[in-house]
């Protein structure tokens, strides 16, 4: 039996159609390639601007952290009051109060024994860590006064400190 | 004879004319949103920065002031709203930068949440400069900073204000607010009474309140100084009451806080048996603050604690 052969004619608009079809398809790939990429750029630059405005929060709040009324000493516009900060520790009711991470105060000059403080060694031990744990990397610092009332003097006692704290962004780093 | 050549409308032109709508469409579309997202994301932003910036304004020291203005490089709306969940409540600032593509003022989105913020404006305050004063809050001992807030729109005409706040106008030179003697001065402004009853605001020193025009009277007290009369007049309402109720909860917080304090100072030989159930009876009538015109018994209770303290020699405050 002879095998027929039918030879298929394409028309030149056919030929153009594919040829159209194609460029667009192909137009489309690119453009959506171009938004990917846009898309990456841009989410980063928000996260690294997000991670920055985080960042300036902390050390604009470390600077006022003696002025809150929290942990103000009376009459004072850089000083903690250390009986204070000892009765925020653990005080359930200012949890997400601070809006950081991690804060604690910490007696720099004159050495004390070195170790945290709670109501049974206070006021002979070193540092008072008012919220989070001290397992993070970037903790900003301020140098203040910390200041309580001395038995043994019968008076005021101030001594040199600091505050240090960290933003809620650097545990998820 | 009629001319029987048309233009040949195959099938080639039907592809590319409905292909190529549909992608120009498609096109269009995508850009708006992008252009939406970019906005949503900028006021995001611009609420973080203007959060941010509201910490260094704060002061330290017992003093009210008046820093820079706070400028946006558009017509920007702020929107003041608070939330009295919680132990503190919250302040939610939201703001949106007008926009040329699509709605001229997107709805606010993502506000930024602080616990530890008292702004006092109008619920919607529109504007490329947003003047600010910060007055320190106390009942007796520190309690917060008020950040105070109006617009370069707002325009403020003071009659007879009491010497105290006319002072504070000129010392801190706070922008569009005049002081006068007559209301009739007052020109394109929203008059502020001392003394009289026919402006829009009206401030009553006797009762130590202030009323809005269509707006409910809400009550300050000025024994500590003067920070609650301004946020009563350039704040509404409704702002200026959830706002105080959040700064009671505060207060009540800090009570709580001294009355340990007191009690730790007496285990060391010095301390107040009659202070600390003053603290106890002040936390709870600060907590339950339901109305603004309990701050004249709760200003009463205040005054109580501050004379008792004086006395002590290891003050608690």
């Amino acid at each position: 039996m002879k095998t027929k052969y039918y030879h298929v004619k394409y028309s030149k608009a056919q030929l153009k159609i594919q040829q159209m079809a194609f460029v667009l398809v192909a137009i489309v790939v690119f453009f959506s390639i171009v938004a990917l990429f846009y898309f990456a750029i841009n989410l980063s630059g928000i996260k690294s601007n997000y991670e920055s405005l985080e960042e300036q929060k902390t050390s604009e709040m470390v600077r006022k952290l003696s002025g809150l009324p929290e942990l103000r000493w009376e009459g004072c516009s850089s000083c903690v009051d250390l009986d204070k900060a000892l009765l925020l520790k653990n005080r359930t009711s200012y949890k997400g109060f601070w809006g950081l991470e991690y804060l604690s105060v910490e007696v720099v000059y004159p050495k004390v024994e070195s170790r945290e403080c709670d109501k049974g060694v206070y006021p002979n031990c070193n540092k008072i860590t008012i919220v989070g744990n001290n397992n993070l990397a970037r903790t900003t610092s301020n140098y203040v006064a910390l200041c309580r009332w001395d038995q043994e003097i019968q008076g005021n006692r101030c001594v040199l400190g600091k505050i240090n704290a960290a933003g809620e962004f650097n545990s998820t780093r | 004879m009629i001319n029987k050549r048309a233009l040949e409308f195959n099938f080639a032109w039907m592809f590319a004319l409905i292909v190529g709508a549909a992608i120009i469409g498609l096109a269009i579309y995508f850009a708006v949103s992008f252009v939406k997202t970019g906005n949503s994301a900028n006021n995001a932003e611009l609420g973080k920065e203007l959060g941010t910036i509201l910490s260094p304004i704060e002061t330290n020291l017992e003093i009210t002031k008046s820093p820079t203005p706070i400028t946006f490089p558009t017509n920007t709306r702020i929107y003041n709203d608070c939330d009295l969940n919680g132990n503190f409540g919250t302040q939610l600032i939201s703001v949106v930068a007008e926009s040329s593509i699509g709605d001229k003022w997107a709805k606010p989105k993502n506000p930024t949440k602080l616990s530890n913020k008292y702004l006092f404006s109008s619920s919607i305050v529109e504007g490329k400069a947003f003047y600010i004063l910060v007055a320190p809050f106390n009942m007796p001992y520190k309690i917060a900073d008020l950040i105070i807030m109006w617009s370069e729109k707002e325009r403020y005409c003071f009659v007879n204000p009491p010497n105290d706040i006319a002072s504070d106008i000129q010392d801190f030179n706070l922008k569009n607010i005049n002081i006068t003697e007559n209301a009739r001065e007052c020109v394109n402004s929203t008059k502020v009474c001392f003394s009289g009853s026919d402006c829009e605001i009206n401030v009553d020193s006797n009762s130590k309140s202030v009323k809005r025009k269509g707006e409910k009277t809400v009550y300050y007290d000025d024994k500590y100084g003067n920070s609650l009369l301004y946020a009563a007049i350039f704040s509404n309402s409704l702002v200026y009451e959830c706002q105080l109720k959040r700064l009671m909860k505060r207060n009540s917080e800090l009570s709580s806080l001294y009355l340990s304090k007191s009690l730790l100072l007496n285990s060391q030989g010095c301390g107040s048996s009659v202070l600390q159930p003053l603290f106890a009876q002040y936390a709870t009538k600060t907590k339950g603050m339901n109305n603004t015109v309990e701050i004249r018994s709760i200003s009463t209770l205040a005054q109580g604690i501050e004379d008792e303290n004086k006395i002590l020699s290891c003050k608690v405050f």
